[in-house]
C-alpha cells in the first residue's frame, strides 16, 4: 500500500468513526429529550386529562412580564 | 419501571457492536486484491442499503395496515421509518458515489441501479415534504400511505436493476452465494448488524416521540372542547 493508499484508508477510518460517534450522540440526545417530553406530557395529562378539576379560563393570556 | 429502564439502556448495545464494526471494517480484514482499500467502503455501503431497504419495507407494511385498520399507531412507525429509511439511503448514495470514483474513475454515472437508488431517494424525500405540509392527521395519513406504496415499488426494482439490465454496479450476491473472502462476508455481517441495531434504536425513539406528538394533539383536542362547553 503506498503512501497515499494509507492516508486515504486513516481518513476513511475518521470519517466513519466519526459518522458513528454523531449517530451515538445524536441518539443519546433524542433518548433524554424522549424521556423528559414522556414525564412533561404525563405531567399534562395528570392536570388536563378527562379526570382533572383544573379551570379553564380561555381569557387568561399567558404571564404578565 | 424496569422494564421502561432495559428499554432505555438498549442503546448502549450500539458501542460495542459499533467498535467491533469498526475493528473488522479497518483492521481484521485485508485490501481486496483488485479494489485495495477502497474495498473497506463497501462493507458500510452493504449495510446502509439492507438497512434502508428494511425500513421502506416497513413503511409500506405500515402504510398497508393503517389504510386497512384506520389505527394512528401504524402512520407513526410507517412515517418513522421512512425518515430513518431516507436518512440510510442519504449514506448510502454518499458511500456508492465515493466507491464509484476508486472503482470505476467517476463520481457519478447513469448506470440502472444508481439512477434508480436515486429515484427512491427523491421518492422518499417527497413523501415526508407532504406529510410535512399537510396539518389534519387524517387525511394526511391516507395520504401518506398511499405515497408510500407508490415510492415502495421502486424498492424491489432497484434490486433487480442489476439483475434484469446491464450494470457495471457489482452483483455480490448471486445463486450461487455471496462472491467474497469469508473473512470478508463476517465484517459485511457485523457492519448490517451494526446499521440494523442502529436502526432499531433510532426506530424506538422515534416512535415513542411520535407517541408524545399524538398525546399532545389528544390534549389540545380536549382543551379546546372543554374551552367551548
Amino acid at each position: 500500500m503506498s503512501a497515499v493508499e494509507r492516508m486515504y484508508l486513516q481518513f476513511l477510518f475518521f470519517a466513519y468513526s466519526a459518522v458513528w460517534v454523531v449517530m451515538f450522540g445524536f441518539l443519546y440526545r433524542m433518548l433524554r429529550r424522549t424521556r423528559q417530553l414522556e414525564e412533561e406530557l404525563a405531567m399534562l395529562k395528570e392536570a388536563y386529562g378527562p379526570e382533572s378539576k383544573t379551570p379553564l379560563d380561555p381569557g387568561f393570556d399567558g404571564p404578565s412580564m | 419501571m424496569r422494564v421502561r429502564q432495559w428499554r432505555d439502556r438498549w442503546v448502549w448495545v450500539l458501542l460495542p457492536l459499533m467498535g467491533v464494526a469498526l475493528y473488522l471494517n479497518f483492521v481484521g480484514t485485508p485490501d481486496d486484491r483488485i479494489l485495495g482499500a477502497s474495498q473497506r467502503i463497501f462493507y458500510v455501503h452493504m449495510g446502509t442499503a439492507t438497512t434502508a431497504g428494511l425500513a421502506f419495507t416497513v413503511t409500506a407494511a405500515c402504510s398497508i395496515l393503517y389504510l386497512v385498520t384506520k389505527n394512528l399507531a401504524f402512520d407513526v412507525v410507517a412515517a418513522a421509518s421512512a425518515e430513518i429509511g431516507t436518512v440510510f439511503t442519504t449514506m448510502l448514495l454518499v458511500t456508492g458515489v465515493l466507491w464509484g470514483r476508486a472503482a470505476w474513475g467517476v463520481w457519478w454515472t447513469w448506470d440502472p441501479r444508481l439512477t434508480a437508488t436515486v429515484i427512491l431517494w427523491v421518492l422518499f424525500l417527497a413523501y415526508l415534504l407532504v406529510r410535512g405540509w399537510t396539518e389534519s392527521v387524517e387525511p394526511r395519513a391516507r395520504l401518506s400511505a398511499v405515497l408510500a406504496l407508490a415510492a415502495y415499488v421502486d424498492v424491489p426494482i432497484d434490486y433487480m436493476t442489476i439483475r434484469w439490465w446491464k450494470s457495471i454496479h457489482p452483483v455480490v450476491i448471486t445463486s450461487h452465494g455471496i462472491q467474497m473472502a469469508p473473512v470478508m462476508v463476517l465484517a459485511m455481517f457485523v457492519s448490517m448488524a451494526a446499521m440494523l441495531a442502529l436502526y432499531g434504536a433510532w426506530m424506538q425513539l422515534r416512535v415513542r416521540l411520535g407517541r408524545v406528538e399524538s398525546g399532545l394533539d389528544v390534549l389540545k383536542q380536549r382543551l379546546r372542547s372543554r374551552m367551548e362547553e
